[in-house]
């Protein structure tokens, strides 16, 4: 059974290494989605050997460019900041279609002619390809930059940004900087569970400045306003 | 001579009986002299009771005692994510409050019951009830802040001292078998007194209205729009009824009094919303 599980597992992950781009010579094609006859966007998708770059914009009046880039076989998405993964991007009916152009997804109809895929159907989306030539796009149009690594860390908000809680810490080992440390009192309140969140406290307080320092400056907010 | 002896003895039963009234009319003004000393030594304790200012560690001791009480009625939440990104969001706003350098400990509380609890000291709670409400950190930054102006306007403490609950036990000089000024007696007097206003009576008006205006303006100093916090106003106004709602309503303004002192102090569209963000911290771990 655990063969099975081992060899399934395998399976899976060299599918999803396996992905191709879906043109593997440089070319520049544009493509128009639709959804039940009804124009959602256009998408124009560059592809080269360093690379897959997909820009897709809505049919609504001024809808902004958004850029997927395809790179160590997982789509990214462009951000102010830096690039972050396709999990993390929260984005619209783009997540939907664009990332069966940037790499092949298994659960996509692919159409082909002889220039290669010229349809593509996916979650009730058909994107059609209007044009295709061959690419001279350089290099850095493919380049991802993944939004730093601390940023990145608390866009995947793994819920270990300040380290595990230690509540069984003792309570003199972090504990209240003013006040009867460890005070306890026979009146009824939980003051197990308050030395716990005292101890939580001061095992993150160690990463605290420069977690929080992050945090802000992500955000926009408190001290990260300023840098 | 008899009629000699008999005057003396009047005489000297005439001075008895004004000797013992005399006696007994000292020994009353000696009552009430002590009296009056007995109720000046409990108005002097009054008077400390009502003007004593706390240490911030005689603070930090009530605080354990309050969120003590906290605790034993709502655990901590166990979604470590939930409460880190709850203890960055209160860091950043405290950090712009009267008292940057309290330590303050920002936690969930896990009930479905729609509030949020500060304590003296600077222990801040807000249960997974209210965030269940909230659609943007804005408004969790707004919630926060009006926790964290109860605790640096003392609202609590202000409790404490109006109700006598020190002069009743406490010698303020003495300190105790745990170290702290606090008894056992005066520490169950004071848990009682702060669940009371926490989960019952609530705090005044006054103070609820003054940590309104106080936290929205905590929330857009550390940059958070603060127009967001009517969101969550509009939140409690359609929960009002609901069981879940029961303590918050009676023991704070309605959502419709509270926006309507709000909204005129809010600044527009200035300032971050970070829904994205929120939706991110607080959508269940894959």
């Amino acid at each position: 059974m655990k063969r099975i599980l081992a060899v399934l597992t395998l399976a899976v992950a060299s599918a999803a290494i396996a992905a191709p781009p879906l043109f593997n010579t440089p070319t520049e094609s544009k493509w128009t989605v639709t959804k039940g006859g009804k124009a959602a966007g256009t998408v124009t998708l560059l592809t080269g050997t360093a690379g897959v770059r997909a820009e897709w914009r809505a049919s609504a009046a001024k809808s902004p460019l958004v850029v997927f880039l395809g790179g160590s076989n997982k789509v990214w998405v462009r951000q102010t900041g830096g690039d972050v993964e396709l999990a993390a991007y929260k984005g619209g009916i783009e997540k939907s279609i664009v990332p069966a152009l940037v790499y092949t997804d298994a659960a996509a109809k692919y159409t082909r002619d002889a220039k290669g895929p010229s349809q593509v159907e996916v979650n009730g989306y058909v994107a059609k390809r209007t044009t295709i030539a061959t690419s001279k796009a350089d290099a850095s149009n493919f380049a991802v930059r993944p939004k730093k690594a601390a940023a990145s860390r608390l866009a995947s908000l793994s819920g270990s940004l300040l380290g595990p809680s230690q509540s069984s810490v003792s309570a003199t080992a972090g504990g209240r900087g003013v006040g009867t440390k460890g005070l306890k009192l026979a009146d009824g309140g939980d003051y197990a569970a308050v030395e716990a969140l005292e101890n939580r406290d001061a095992a993150w307080a160690a990463k605290m400045d420069d977690v929080l320092a992050e945090f802000q400056k992500e955000g926009k907010v408190g001290k990260g306003r300023e840098q | 001579m008899r009629t000699k002896i008999g005057r003396l003895a009047a005489v000297a039963a005439l001075s008895l009986s004004v000797s013992f009234t005399a006696q007994a009319q000292l020994g009353d003004i000696w009552g009430k002299i002590q009296q009056n000393k007995d109720k000046l030594k409990k108005g002097a304790k009054v008077a400390q009771s009502a003007t004593h200012e706390f240490t911030e560690a005689e603070e930090a001791d009530i605080g354990r005692v309050v969120a003590a009480r906290v605790l034993k009625t709502y655990p901590l939440s166990k979604n470590e994510k939930l409460q880190q990104y709850v203890t960055l969001v209160g860091n950043t706003v405290a950090g712009y409050s009267a008292r940057p350098t309290l330590e303050w400990h920002f936690a969930v509380l896990e009930t479905p019951v729609v509030n949020a609890f500060s304590c003296p000291g600077g222990f801040v709670f807000v249960t997974t009830g209210a965030l269940a409400q909230i659609g943007s950190e804005a408004e969790l930054a707004a919630v926060l802040g009006h926790e964290i102006a109860h605790a640096t306007q003392k609202h609590i403490l202000k409790e404490v001292k109006r109700a006598n609950t020190i002069s009743a036990g406490m010698d303020l000089a003495k300190s105790t078998a745990s170290g702290s000024f606090l008894t056992e007696e005066l520490g169950e007097k004071i848990g009682n007194l702060a669940y009371e206003k926490l989960f019952t009576t609530g705090l005044s008006r006054r103070d609820e209205q003054e940590a309104d205006k106080i936290g929205v303006g905590l929330a857009e100093d550390a940059g958070y729009r603060g127009s967001a916090f009517l969101h969550f106003l509009d939140a409690l106004e359609a929960l009002e009824g609901k069981a879940e709602m029961k303590v918050l309503t009676a023991t704070h303004p309605s959502a419709e009094e509270r926006k309507g002192y709000v909204k005129p102090l809010v600044g527009g569209d200035q300032g971050e919303v970070l829904a994205e963000r929120w939706a991110e911290w607080t959508q269940p771990s894959k």
